[in-house]
Protein backbone atom coordinates (compact mmCIF):
# COMPACT_ATOMS: atom_id res chain seq x y z
CA UNK A 1 0.00 0.00 0.00
CA UNK A 2 1.06 3.15 -0.81
CA UNK A 3 2.28 5.75 1.69
CA UNK A 4 -0.24 8.74 0.44
CA UNK A 5 -2.98 5.96 0.65
CA UNK A 6 -2.28 4.57 4.08
CA UNK A 7 -2.36 8.41 5.50
CA UNK A 8 -5.71 8.20 3.57
CA UNK A 9 -7.05 5.18 5.38
CA UNK A 10 -5.86 6.01 8.54
CA UNK A 11 -7.48 9.64 8.41
CA UNK A 12 -10.90 7.80 7.45
CA UNK A 13 -10.58 4.93 10.14
CA UNK A 14 -10.65 7.68 12.53
CA UNK A 15 -12.98 9.53 11.42
CA UNK A 16 -15.47 6.32 11.19
CA UNK A 17 -14.54 5.29 14.48
CA UNK A 18 -15.29 9.18 15.61
CA UNK A 19 -17.76 10.97 13.51
CA UNK A 20 -17.09 13.83 14.22
CA UNK A 21 -15.29 15.77 11.82
CA UNK A 22 -17.77 15.43 8.78
CA UNK A 23 -20.57 15.75 10.83
CA UNK A 24 -19.67 18.76 12.88
CA UNK A 25 -18.47 20.46 9.35
CA UNK A 26 -22.18 19.57 7.81
CA UNK A 27 -23.82 21.09 10.95
CA UNK A 28 -21.92 24.09 11.23
CA UNK A 29 -22.04 24.87 7.38
CA UNK A 30 -25.41 24.42 7.31
CA UNK A 31 -26.03 26.88 10.51
CA UNK A 32 -23.30 29.55 8.86
CA UNK A 33 -25.73 28.85 5.40
CA UNK A 34 -29.24 29.65 7.50
CA UNK A 35 -27.76 32.73 9.31
CA UNK A 36 -26.80 33.98 6.22
CA UNK A 37 -29.67 33.10 4.32
CA UNK A 38 -31.81 34.61 7.17
CA UNK A 39 -30.12 37.46 7.09
CA UNK A 40 -29.02 38.52 3.48
CA UNK A 41 -32.94 37.45 2.11
CA UNK A 42 -34.51 39.46 4.91
CA UNK A 43 -32.59 42.11 3.90
CA UNK A 44 -33.58 41.69 -0.04
CA UNK A 45 -37.36 41.18 0.87
CA UNK A 46 -37.21 44.38 2.82
CA UNK A 47 -35.46 46.25 -0.52
CA UNK A 48 -37.63 44.31 -3.34
CA UNK A 49 -34.66 42.68 -4.84
CA UNK A 50 -34.86 38.76 -5.77
CA UNK A 51 -33.51 36.44 -3.18
CA UNK A 52 -31.53 33.94 -5.00
CA UNK A 53 -29.01 36.69 -5.98
CA UNK A 54 -27.93 36.37 -2.64
CA UNK A 55 -27.55 32.46 -3.00
CA UNK A 56 -24.25 31.80 -4.67
CA UNK A 57 -22.94 34.45 -1.59
CA UNK A 58 -24.79 32.26 0.70
CA UNK A 59 -23.04 28.73 -0.31
CA UNK A 60 -19.56 29.77 -0.43
CA UNK A 61 -19.80 31.63 3.38
CA UNK A 62 -21.22 28.40 4.45
CA UNK A 63 -18.39 26.23 2.75
CA UNK A 64 -15.56 28.77 3.73
CA UNK A 65 -16.78 28.59 7.48
CA UNK A 66 -17.44 24.94 7.53
CA UNK A 67 -13.90 24.78 5.52
CA UNK A 68 -11.93 25.99 8.42
CA UNK A 69 -13.70 24.55 11.53
CA UNK A 70 -13.09 20.73 9.41
CA UNK A 71 -9.11 21.91 8.91
CA UNK A 72 -8.89 22.65 12.75
CA UNK A 73 -10.54 19.58 13.49
CA UNK A 74 -7.84 17.45 11.42
CA UNK A 75 -5.30 19.58 12.55
CA UNK A 76 -6.31 18.33 16.48
CA UNK A 77 -6.66 15.25 15.62
CA UNK A 78 -2.87 15.15 14.26
CA UNK A 79 -1.90 16.99 17.78
CA UNK A 80 -3.75 14.80 20.41
CA UNK A 81 -1.13 12.73 21.79
CA UNK A 82 1.46 14.02 19.94
CA UNK A 83 0.34 11.89 16.81
CA UNK A 84 2.28 14.40 14.42
CA UNK A 85 5.44 13.59 15.83
CA UNK A 86 4.91 9.54 15.02
CA UNK A 87 3.83 10.61 11.02
CA UNK A 88 6.97 12.81 11.15
CA UNK A 89 9.19 9.67 12.25
CA UNK A 90 7.72 6.95 9.69
CA UNK A 91 9.61 6.65 7.14
CA UNK A 92 7.18 8.88 4.85
CA UNK A 93 8.23 11.68 2.29
CA UNK A 94 6.98 14.84 3.13
CA UNK A 95 5.54 15.43 0.12
CA UNK A 96 3.84 12.25 0.54
CA UNK A 97 2.37 13.45 4.25
CA UNK A 98 1.08 16.83 2.84
CA UNK A 99 -0.56 14.97 -0.15
CA UNK A 100 -2.08 12.05 2.87
CA UNK A 101 -3.64 14.78 4.50
CA UNK A 102 -4.84 16.90 1.85
CA UNK A 103 -6.56 14.28 0.29
CA UNK A 104 -8.74 13.62 3.42
CA UNK A 105 -9.09 16.71 4.45
CA UNK A 106 -10.93 17.34 0.94
CA UNK A 107 -12.67 14.00 1.41
CA UNK A 108 -14.02 15.18 4.52
CA UNK A 109 -14.66 18.53 3.06
CA UNK A 110 -16.32 17.16 0.19
CA UNK A 111 -19.10 14.94 2.27
CA UNK A 112 -19.64 17.89 4.54
CA UNK A 113 -19.97 20.10 0.94
CA UNK A 114 -22.21 17.19 -0.34
CA UNK A 115 -24.59 17.80 2.63
CA UNK A 116 -25.29 21.78 2.67
CA UNK A 117 -25.30 21.59 -1.14
CA UNK A 118 -28.44 19.24 -0.84
CA UNK A 119 -29.87 21.46 1.58
CA UNK A 120 -28.93 24.36 -0.48
CA UNK A 121 -30.87 23.17 -3.70
CA UNK A 122 -34.03 22.30 -1.02
CA UNK A 123 -33.87 26.33 0.61
CA UNK A 124 -33.86 27.87 -3.08
CA UNK A 125 -36.01 25.85 -4.78
CA UNK A 126 -33.56 25.10 -7.24
CA UNK A 127 -34.57 22.72 -10.20
CA UNK A 128 -32.58 19.49 -10.44
CA UNK A 129 -30.77 20.85 -14.03
CA UNK A 130 -27.22 21.36 -15.74
CA UNK A 131 -27.05 24.16 -13.32
CA UNK A 132 -26.65 22.19 -10.51
CA UNK A 133 -23.91 20.03 -12.31
CA UNK A 134 -21.77 23.24 -12.60
CA UNK A 135 -22.61 24.42 -8.71
CA UNK A 136 -21.27 20.64 -8.18
CA UNK A 137 -17.89 21.11 -10.15
CA UNK A 138 -17.35 24.33 -8.34
CA UNK A 139 -17.78 23.42 -5.01
CA UNK A 140 -15.46 20.24 -5.73
CA UNK A 141 -12.68 22.36 -7.80
CA UNK A 142 -12.92 25.45 -4.80
CA UNK A 143 -12.75 22.97 -1.98
CA UNK A 144 -9.73 21.30 -3.48
CA UNK A 145 -7.73 24.60 -3.35
CA UNK A 146 -9.32 25.24 -0.34
CA UNK A 147 -8.16 21.78 1.37
CA UNK A 148 -4.66 21.97 -0.67
CA UNK A 149 -3.59 25.86 0.92
CA UNK A 150 -5.81 24.69 4.20
CA UNK A 151 -3.44 21.86 5.08
CA UNK A 152 0.05 23.77 4.99
CA UNK A 153 -1.95 26.85 6.54
CA UNK A 154 -2.74 24.34 9.63
CA UNK A 155 0.21 23.51 10.18
CA UNK A 156 1.91 27.01 10.31
CA UNK A 157 -0.94 27.77 12.72
CA UNK A 158 0.10 24.80 14.49
CA UNK A 159 3.15 26.39 15.56
CA UNK A 160 1.52 29.65 16.70
CA UNK A 161 0.46 30.76 20.00
CA UNK A 162 -2.62 31.35 18.61
CA UNK A 163 -3.62 28.51 16.59
CA UNK A 164 -7.51 28.89 16.49
CA UNK A 165 -7.16 32.42 15.58
CA UNK A 166 -3.99 32.08 13.01
CA UNK A 167 -5.64 29.76 10.82
CA UNK A 168 -9.28 31.04 10.36
CA UNK A 169 -7.38 34.56 9.83
CA UNK A 170 -4.43 32.90 7.39
CA UNK A 171 -7.07 30.74 5.29
CA UNK A 172 -9.49 33.34 4.90
CA UNK A 173 -6.55 36.18 3.38
CA UNK A 174 -5.32 33.73 0.91
CA UNK A 175 -8.18 31.57 -0.53
CA UNK A 176 -10.42 35.10 -0.63
CA UNK A 177 -8.97 35.89 -4.40
CA UNK A 178 -10.53 32.19 -5.10
CA UNK A 179 -13.47 32.25 -3.19
CA UNK A 180 -14.57 35.58 -4.87
CA UNK A 181 -14.03 33.99 -8.13
CA UNK A 182 -16.11 30.90 -7.57
CA UNK A 183 -18.93 33.25 -6.00
CA UNK A 184 -18.77 35.03 -9.54
CA UNK A 185 -19.20 31.39 -11.08
CA UNK A 186 -21.74 30.37 -9.07
CA UNK A 187 -24.24 33.64 -9.26
CA UNK A 188 -23.62 33.12 -13.39
CA UNK A 189 -24.48 29.60 -13.32
CA UNK A 190 -27.45 30.17 -11.04
CA UNK A 191 -28.75 33.67 -13.70
CA UNK A 192 -28.17 32.07 -16.56
CA UNK A 193 -26.89 28.01 -16.67
CA UNK A 194 -23.28 30.06 -17.73
CA UNK A 195 -20.46 30.27 -15.34
CA UNK A 196 -18.38 31.72 -17.50
CA UNK A 197 -15.34 29.60 -18.45
CA UNK A 198 -13.11 32.70 -17.04
CA UNK A 199 -13.88 32.52 -13.75
CA UNK A 200 -13.98 28.35 -13.72
CA UNK A 201 -10.16 28.35 -14.89
CA UNK A 202 -9.55 31.11 -12.14
CA UNK A 203 -10.53 28.73 -10.02
CA UNK A 204 -8.76 25.90 -11.72
CA UNK A 205 -5.56 27.89 -12.10
CA UNK A 206 -5.28 28.58 -7.87
CA UNK A 207 -6.18 25.37 -7.20
CA UNK A 208 -3.21 24.33 -9.11
CA UNK A 209 -1.23 27.25 -8.00
CA UNK A 210 -1.69 26.81 -4.31
CA UNK A 211 -1.45 22.50 -4.41
CA UNK A 212 2.06 23.43 -6.38
CA UNK A 213 3.27 25.77 -3.94
CA UNK A 214 2.17 24.11 -0.65
CA UNK A 215 3.54 21.32 -1.67
CA UNK A 216 7.10 22.64 -2.42
CA UNK A 217 6.93 24.18 1.04
CA UNK A 218 5.54 21.62 3.32
CA UNK A 219 8.86 20.23 4.30
CA UNK A 220 9.83 23.68 5.87
CA UNK A 221 6.39 23.88 8.41
CA UNK A 222 6.99 20.38 9.59
CA UNK A 223 11.13 19.99 10.17
CA UNK A 224 11.90 20.06 13.88
CA UNK B 1 26.36 57.99 6.83
CA UNK B 2 25.29 55.83 3.59
CA UNK B 3 21.82 56.13 4.76
CA UNK B 4 22.30 59.89 5.97
CA UNK B 5 22.94 60.49 2.12
CA UNK B 6 20.05 58.59 0.88
CA UNK B 7 17.79 59.96 3.08
CA UNK B 8 18.49 63.61 2.02
CA UNK B 9 18.44 62.08 -1.67
CA UNK B 10 15.09 60.94 -0.85
CA UNK B 11 13.79 64.39 0.64
CA UNK B 12 14.97 66.29 -2.43
CA UNK B 13 13.33 63.80 -5.21
CA UNK B 14 10.51 64.26 -3.01
CA UNK B 15 10.53 68.05 -3.14
CA UNK B 16 10.65 67.73 -6.91
CA UNK B 17 8.23 65.18 -7.17
CA UNK B 18 5.60 67.83 -5.42
CA UNK B 19 6.89 70.52 -7.78
CA UNK B 20 6.49 68.09 -10.85
CA UNK B 21 3.26 66.88 -9.33
CA UNK B 22 1.27 70.03 -8.12
CA UNK B 23 2.82 72.62 -10.82
CA UNK B 24 4.38 71.34 -13.61
CA UNK B 25 2.35 68.64 -14.83
CA UNK B 26 -0.83 70.18 -16.40
CA UNK B 27 -4.60 70.03 -14.67
CA UNK B 28 -6.81 67.34 -15.76
CA UNK B 29 -9.98 68.32 -17.83
CA UNK B 30 -12.67 66.23 -16.01
CA UNK B 31 -11.41 65.52 -12.90
CA UNK B 32 -9.81 68.96 -11.99
CA UNK B 33 -6.70 69.53 -9.20
CA UNK B 34 -7.37 66.12 -7.43
CA UNK B 35 -6.48 64.06 -10.06
CA UNK B 36 -3.36 65.19 -9.36
CA UNK B 37 -3.15 62.72 -6.17
CA UNK B 38 -2.92 60.12 -9.23
CA UNK B 39 1.48 61.24 -9.21
CA UNK B 40 1.06 59.31 -5.42
CA UNK B 41 -1.39 56.90 -5.38
CA UNK B 42 -0.02 54.59 -8.30
CA UNK B 43 3.70 54.37 -7.34
CA UNK B 44 2.62 53.44 -4.08
CA UNK B 45 0.67 50.86 -5.35
CA UNK B 46 3.66 49.74 -7.63
CA UNK B 47 6.06 49.95 -4.74
CA UNK B 48 3.52 47.90 -2.76
CA UNK B 49 3.75 44.93 -5.36
CA UNK B 50 7.61 45.61 -5.40
CA UNK B 51 8.24 45.23 -1.59
CA UNK B 52 5.40 42.00 -1.59
CA UNK B 53 7.70 40.53 -3.98
CA UNK B 54 10.94 41.75 -2.06
CA UNK B 55 9.34 39.55 0.84
CA UNK B 56 8.67 36.65 -1.58
CA UNK B 57 12.37 36.38 -3.10
CA UNK B 58 13.62 36.95 0.29
CA UNK B 59 11.89 34.02 1.76
CA UNK B 60 12.93 31.84 -0.77
CA UNK B 61 16.33 32.63 -0.35
CA UNK B 62 15.85 32.22 3.03
CA UNK B 63 14.68 28.56 2.96
CA UNK B 64 16.87 28.25 0.20
CA UNK B 65 20.60 29.12 2.28
CA UNK B 66 18.82 29.39 5.54
CA UNK B 67 21.11 32.96 5.80
CA UNK B 68 19.43 35.66 8.59
CA UNK B 69 19.83 38.35 6.16
CA UNK B 70 17.43 37.04 4.06
CA UNK B 71 14.79 36.33 6.28
CA UNK B 72 15.12 40.27 7.84
CA UNK B 73 14.73 41.14 4.28
CA UNK B 74 11.57 39.55 3.94
CA UNK B 75 10.29 40.32 7.31
CA UNK B 76 11.25 44.20 6.97
CA UNK B 77 10.15 44.71 3.47
CA UNK B 78 6.51 43.57 4.40
CA UNK B 79 6.08 46.39 7.11
CA UNK B 80 7.15 48.36 4.59
CA UNK B 81 5.30 47.33 1.88
CA UNK B 82 2.09 47.05 4.18
CA UNK B 83 2.53 50.71 4.93
CA UNK B 84 2.80 51.54 0.81
CA UNK B 85 -0.34 49.71 0.60
CA UNK B 86 -2.02 50.87 3.09
CA UNK B 87 -1.09 54.50 1.84
CA UNK B 88 -2.23 53.55 -2.20
CA UNK B 89 -5.64 52.59 -0.47
CA UNK B 90 -5.80 55.74 1.52
CA UNK B 91 -4.88 57.89 -1.18
CA UNK B 92 -7.07 55.79 -3.50
CA UNK B 93 -9.98 56.77 -1.09
CA UNK B 94 -9.46 60.53 -1.41
CA UNK B 95 -9.46 60.87 -4.73
CA UNK B 96 -12.42 58.34 -5.05
CA UNK B 97 -14.44 60.75 -2.64
CA UNK B 98 -14.65 63.49 -4.88
CA UNK B 99 -14.36 61.83 -8.16
CA UNK B 100 -17.09 58.93 -7.70
CA UNK B 101 -18.82 60.22 -5.14
CA UNK B 102 -17.54 57.23 -2.23
CA UNK B 103 -14.86 56.67 -0.59
CA UNK B 104 -14.93 52.66 -1.10
CA UNK B 105 -16.30 50.33 -3.72
CA UNK B 106 -16.17 46.43 -3.80
CA UNK B 107 -14.78 46.40 -7.00
CA UNK B 108 -12.50 43.60 -8.02
CA UNK B 109 -9.43 45.89 -8.05
CA UNK B 110 -9.88 47.61 -5.18
CA UNK B 111 -10.68 44.33 -3.03
CA UNK B 112 -7.60 42.70 -4.37
CA UNK B 113 -5.81 45.42 -3.10
CA UNK B 114 -7.20 45.49 0.38
CA UNK B 115 -6.72 41.88 0.30
CA UNK B 116 -3.13 41.47 -0.72
CA UNK B 117 -2.14 44.37 1.76
CA UNK B 118 -3.99 42.13 4.44
CA UNK B 119 -2.44 38.58 3.61
CA UNK B 120 0.95 40.59 4.39
CA UNK B 121 -0.59 41.95 7.43
CA UNK B 122 -1.65 38.56 8.28
CA UNK B 123 2.26 37.45 7.37
CA UNK B 124 3.57 40.20 10.24
CA UNK B 125 0.88 38.28 12.79
CA UNK B 126 2.59 34.80 12.41
CA UNK B 127 5.74 35.87 12.59
CA UNK B 128 4.77 37.68 15.99
CA UNK B 129 2.84 34.74 17.45
CA UNK B 130 5.53 32.36 16.98
CA UNK B 131 7.20 31.95 20.22
CA UNK B 132 10.25 29.53 19.06
CA UNK B 133 12.88 31.62 17.48
CA UNK B 134 14.36 28.49 15.38
CA UNK B 135 10.74 27.98 14.32
CA UNK B 136 9.63 31.56 13.33
CA UNK B 137 11.70 32.59 10.50
CA UNK B 138 11.18 29.31 8.11
CA UNK B 139 7.61 29.19 9.16
CA UNK B 140 7.46 33.32 8.38
CA UNK B 141 9.19 32.16 4.92
CA UNK B 142 6.54 29.89 3.41
CA UNK B 143 3.89 32.34 4.41
CA UNK B 144 5.96 34.85 2.95
CA UNK B 145 6.30 32.88 -0.34
CA UNK B 146 2.47 31.62 -0.35
CA UNK B 147 1.69 35.62 -0.28
CA UNK B 148 3.90 36.64 -2.87
CA UNK B 149 2.37 34.25 -5.12
CA UNK B 150 -0.79 35.96 -4.51
CA UNK B 151 0.95 39.13 -6.12
CA UNK B 152 1.06 38.25 -9.53
CA UNK B 153 -2.28 36.40 -9.57
CA UNK B 154 -3.90 39.60 -8.15
CA UNK B 155 -2.43 41.54 -11.36
CA UNK B 156 -3.41 39.11 -14.19
CA UNK B 157 -7.02 38.48 -11.86
CA UNK B 158 -7.36 41.96 -11.76
CA UNK B 159 -7.15 42.85 -15.94
CA UNK B 160 -9.32 39.57 -16.44
CA UNK B 161 -12.20 41.24 -14.21
CA UNK B 162 -11.40 44.26 -16.05
CA UNK B 163 -11.86 43.03 -19.27
CA UNK B 164 -15.09 40.80 -18.41
CA UNK B 165 -16.60 43.67 -16.93
CA UNK B 166 -15.51 46.87 -17.91
CA UNK B 167 -16.46 49.58 -15.06
CA UNK B 168 -16.50 53.09 -16.02
CA UNK B 169 -15.28 53.50 -12.05
CA UNK B 170 -11.90 52.59 -12.72
CA UNK B 171 -10.56 53.81 -15.99
CA UNK B 172 -10.02 57.58 -14.29
CA UNK B 173 -5.94 58.56 -15.33
CA UNK B 174 -4.13 55.83 -16.31
CA UNK B 175 -4.24 53.22 -18.89
CA UNK B 176 -5.54 54.68 -22.55
CA UNK B 177 -2.66 57.19 -23.36
CA UNK B 178 -0.80 59.81 -20.78
CA UNK B 179 -0.16 63.34 -21.76
CA UNK B 180 3.61 63.52 -21.90
CA UNK B 181 4.18 66.43 -18.80
CA UNK B 182 2.25 63.97 -16.73
CA UNK B 183 4.31 61.11 -17.77
CA UNK B 184 7.24 62.95 -16.44
CA UNK B 185 5.33 64.00 -13.20
CA UNK B 186 4.60 60.17 -13.00
CA UNK B 187 8.01 59.26 -13.37
CA UNK B 188 9.71 61.69 -10.90
CA UNK B 189 7.00 60.86 -8.60
CA UNK B 190 7.56 57.40 -9.03
CA UNK B 191 11.49 57.77 -8.52
CA UNK B 192 10.53 59.67 -5.37
CA UNK B 193 8.24 57.57 -3.76
CA UNK B 194 10.54 54.28 -4.64
CA UNK B 195 13.54 56.07 -2.86
CA UNK B 196 11.39 56.36 0.33
CA UNK B 197 10.72 52.17 -0.14
CA UNK B 198 14.78 52.04 -0.27
CA UNK B 199 15.76 54.37 2.38
CA UNK B 200 12.67 53.21 4.50
CA UNK B 201 13.69 49.04 3.80
CA UNK B 202 17.55 49.93 5.12
CA UNK B 203 16.68 52.18 8.16
CA UNK B 204 14.53 49.34 9.16
CA UNK B 205 17.05 46.62 8.40
CA UNK B 206 19.67 48.57 10.60
CA UNK B 207 17.16 48.46 13.35
CA UNK B 208 16.58 44.91 12.76
CA UNK B 209 20.05 43.76 12.69
CA UNK B 210 20.84 46.30 15.73
CA UNK B 211 17.99 43.94 17.93
CA UNK B 212 18.77 40.78 16.93
CA UNK B 213 22.25 41.96 17.89
CA UNK B 214 21.09 42.73 21.58
CA UNK B 215 19.19 39.53 21.88
CA UNK B 216 22.53 37.66 20.90
CA UNK B 217 24.26 39.52 24.02
CA UNK B 218 21.57 39.04 26.31
CA UNK B 219 21.77 35.30 25.05
CA UNK B 220 25.20 35.73 25.98
CA UNK B 221 25.36 37.55 29.16
CA UNK B 222 22.61 35.46 30.99
CA UNK B 223 24.54 32.31 29.90
CA UNK B 224 27.77 33.16 32.12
Amino acid sequence: MSPIAALVLKDLAIELRRKETVVSMAMFGLLAMVIFAFALQSASLATGGDPLNNAAAELWVALTFAGVLGLNRSLAIDLDNDALQGLLLAPVGRGALYVGKVLSNFLFMLLAAAVVLALFVVFNNLLLDARLLWVAVLTVLGTFGFAGVGTILAMIAANTRMREVMLPILQIVLTMPMIIAAVGATARVLDDGDPGTLYVELVAAFDIIFLVVSYLVFEYVVEE
Amino acid sequence: MKDRTLGIVTLAAFVAALYFALIYAPTETTMGEVQRIFYFHVPAGITSYVAFLVVGVGSIAFLATRDPKWDRLAYCSAEVGVVFAGANIALGMLWAKPVWGIWWTWDARLTLQLLLALIFVAYLMVGAYISDASRRAPIQAVVGVLGAVNVPINYLAIRIWRTQHPSPVIAGGEGSGLDADMGIALAVAGAAVGLLYVYLLRRRLAVERTRQEVEYLEQVVTAQ
